[in-house]
């Protein structure tokens, strides 16, 4: 019985990480600039990625120059929830964002 | 137990089979002698050296082959100065034009510094710089900004009259082309434009390498050049790249160009689940479908990149409210362009300032959307009709599905408006009031 549950247990936390699911499941991580100028939300499993993101803050300060001075990281808008073991599999492989420093809401 | 486990390894033997095969790595000599390396030497040692101090390396000659294109990659002597800095090397490839006459090309490859610093040597494929193409005699021919292996930007010379050797200042032709300079590995000052957040694939050639370069040299740096002029047009407003978007304001900037003379064009990109097989599911999850619209009159260009979503989260997806979100630098696989008139073109605009209010990820999804959006244009794209979900007695479920739309578009071999390389998105206007 036990040997089911755990089975049971690591097909849930597997198969919850598989890419398909990420579009069910996976939080619309989303950033921004230091003063709130540029925001960006992803789209879990439908294209817009952290890699997308990079790209259009990228294009923004390249836009902005104004904005290309003093603080220019990007920050997480999101808060890490490591309880969430369908994302484990970002955390791990993608792990990138969740680095970013946090600001919350403005 | 055992058998599970080979049935495993079979399964993942199958899964990796699927993926498309990439040629970036030397190959073995050719056969014809006409193209062997005695013979490259050959052509080479009788053309003008008007190129005395480059030396050829011939030791560390490769052969290889990129879209279809044989060619010799040699190292040369010189090192570009670029941002102030001595960094990239060069290349010299000889290949052979239509006319099977051997051409040569110099390439100069600037890997992005601060994508070396974090990453270090990458392979080809994920080659993130410039690479600037010139002819023999030192002219430039054009050039890519790569990221990640993926075309993002164009390099070009200021204009076609110009001869690569420009003696310009620093001048922005417009928000999106950008001039700039540099130190080539000859020494001399190169003054180029690129094309920066523009993302259209190179189809003009100039008989070489504009294709057939190996994906393996440029970056986007950040996007921030040193020494850009004064601030630029505006184009990208706060909190535009957020989740939604009103559409009617997107179709809005439209009206801001005429529709007399203007050209327009709609592209159609698709990021297969698993790219290069008809897989519905796969790395990108269910893949995206995402539709871009430019009116361009040669003065001014609005381009529009957007798709089709769930305004939901989590199982709600499946049937939700729809949304309309901007496809900014989107990944995607595949694409296809239209050149549309502009009855056509305002047709998409009015069916995209109103587009279905609900989203289903079976019945109108976001590869739905553009299908019918083209329709509304009278465009034909290939039916991305797929059979989906576990098939059983008499439960066949069909979606359009971005993984439809990439297979048909892929077995289109010969359609001139089809990029099948892959790239990323260009940027949005965003919202117009």
């Amino acid at each position: 019985m036990k040997k089911i549950i755990l089975i049971s247990l690591a097909l849930i936390l597997i198969g919850s990480n598989l890419p398909f699911f990420s579009f069910f499941l996976e939080e619309n991580y989303s950033y921004s600039n230091k003063d709130g100028s540029f925001t960006y939300s992803e789209e879990g499993g439908k294209g817009m990625s952290f890699q997308s993101c990079m790209i259009s803050y990228g294009y923004f300060l390249c836009q902005h120059p104004e904005k290309n001075t003093g603080d220019i990281r990007l920050y997480r808008t999101f808060t890490v929830k490591p309880w969430r073991f369908w994302e484990w599999r970002e955390m791990v492989f993608h792990s990138e964002r969740f680095w970013l420093p946090y600001q919350g809401p403005r | 137990m055992k058998q599970q486990a080979i049935l495993l390894a079979i399964l993942l033997s199958l899964l990796t089979a699927c993926r498309k095969t990439t040629t970036d790595q030397p190959i073995p000599n050719p056969v014809n002698k006409d193209f062997s390396l005695d013979a490259v030497k050959a052509w080479y040692a009788r053309q003008p050296q008007n190129r005395s101090l480059t030396v050829i390396n011939w030791d560390g000659a490769e052969y290889r082959e990129n879209g279809g294109t044989t060619y010799w990659l040699t190292g040369i002597s010189g090192q570009p100065i670029f941002q102030g800095i001595r960094q990239g090397y060069r290349r010299a490839a000889f290949y052979r034009d239509t006319t099977q006459q051997i051409r040569e090309q110099i390439l100069e490859i600037i890997p992005d510094g601060l994508t070396l610093q974090r990453k270090g040597n990458l392979p080809a494929n994920q080659f993130t710089g410039r690479i600037f193409v010139y002819s023999p005699d030192n002219r430039l021919l054009h050039g890519g900004v790569y990221a990640a292996g993926k075309l993002i930007g164009l390099i070009r010379s200021r204009a076609p009259q110009d001869t690569g050797k420009l003696k310009t200042n620093l001048l922005a032709v417009d928000c999106t082309w950008y001039q700039d300079a540099y130190a080539d590995g000859d020494g001399g000052v190169t003054v180029y434009a690129e094309k920066v957040c523009n993302y259209e694939l190179d189809g003009g050639a100039s008989g070489g390498f504009s294709a057939g370069v190996p994906a393996s040299t440029g970056g986007i740096g950040g996007g921030s050049a040193p020494n850009l002029p004064p601030a630029p047009v505006v184009s990208n407003l706060p909190g535009e790249s957020g989740p939604a978007v009103n559409p009617k304001n997107l179709m809005l900037c439209f009206g801001s160009i005429p529709d007399q003379g203007a050209t327009m064009t709609i592209t159609v990109y698709v990021q297969e689940p698993f790219p290069g097989t008809s897989f519905n599911i796969g790395p990108n999850s269910v893949g995206h479908t995402a539709i871009g619209m430019t009116k361009s009159n040669g003065q001014n260009s609005v381009t529009q990149v957007f798709g089709f979503y769930p305004d939901a989260t989590g199982l709600d997806k499946l049937h939700a409210s729809s949304k309309i979100a901007l496809n900014n630098a989107l990944d995607y696989n595949v694409s296809i362009t239209y050149t549309v008139t502009a009855d056509n073109f305002n047709k998409i605009v009015n069916y995209v300032s109103n587009p279905p209010p609900t989203y289903d990820l079976v019945t109108f999804n976001c590869t739905s959307f553009a299908f019918y959006a083209c329709q509304a244009g009278q465009i034909s794209l290939p039916d991305p009709t797929t059979v989906v979900g576990l098939l059983g007695p008499g439960i066949q479920p069909h979606a359009m599905t971005p993984a439809g739309l990439g297979e048909g578009l892929d077995n289109l071999q010969d359609a001139a408006n089809l990029n099948k390389n892959g790239g990323i998105t260009p940027l949005s206007k965003g919202p117009c009031n």
